[in-house]
């Protein structure tokens, strides 16, 4: 399949890389299908590429680059909207949409709404963790790196 | 602002149209069922201030500030 993005331009992607939300991203419910885009495999910091608007894209980022102990407890509405059994938790990726400021040292990460993803099948949604402490501005440069039992 | 205190079943009355009941009280947790009209918009607080997030969320970020934010990141590691 071929996508286009403003910032990486035309290319190809395989209908396996393909994320499908089972429940939009909040304010984006009329768009289901996503790409993770990066510019190296070790990046811990991506855009979740719409694939039908090349102008919607959002910044993610890996929660374990900021907070090594992230704890997301998800709702049995969300376990129940992921399809998935209890014991396939650990098939879930967590991804945090992040905003970037103006003066990058500002920009914040919402931990309180992770978008998951089922790595073995690629469904998603954005969840509402039961993670009472889990705020939704936390700064991305933190220097509280012992967790976020603080924030 | 208006605070009424209501038992299990009972339920409250929002002008002529909406009915909020009190439908299982458990622990800290409330479940209500609301009856209104099919027009009008019923949502939990927190997916508002979510969407609103989301919405800021998507903005131009040239590669080169993409690059700053990863040697950003690299360096709190």
């Amino acid at each position: 399949m071929k996508i286009t993005s403003r910032e990486f331009g035309e290319f190809e992607i395989k209908d396996e890389d393909v994320i499908k939300f089972n429940r939009p991203i909040f304010g984006f419910e009329d768009k289901d299908s996503f790409v993770i885009l990066k510019d190296s495999p070790e990046d811990d910091i991506m855009y979740l590429q719409s694939i039908d608007d090349e102008n919607l894209h959002f910044i993610i980022v890996d929660p374990y680059a900021i907070l090594p102990k992230y704890e997301p407890q998800l709702s049995s509405d969300d376990i129940e909207v992921l399809k998935i059994k209890k014991s396939e938790i650990s098939d879930l990726r967590y991804m945090l949409i992040a905003i970037i400021t103006e003066n990058i040292e500002n920009s914040v990460v919402n931990l309180k709404n992770p978008i998951v993803i089922n790595s073995k099948n690629k469904q998603a949604i954005q969840a509402m963790l039961e993670n009472e402490d889990y705020i939704m501005r936390y700064p991305l440069f933190s220097n509280d790196k012992a967790g976020a039992s603080s924030c | 602002m208006l605070i009424i205190k209501r038992k299990k079943n009972e339920s409250i009355l929002i002008g002529d149209n909406i009915e909020i009941i009190i439908s299982e009280i458990s622990g800290d947790k409330v479940k209500v069922a609301i009856n209104a009209p099919n027009d009008v918009r019923i949502i939990r607080k927190e997916i508002k201030e979510t969407s609103e997030f989301n919405k800021n969320a998507v903005v131009d970020l040239s590669k080169d500030k993409l690059k700053a934010l990863k040697i950003g990141l690299k360096k709190m590691q």
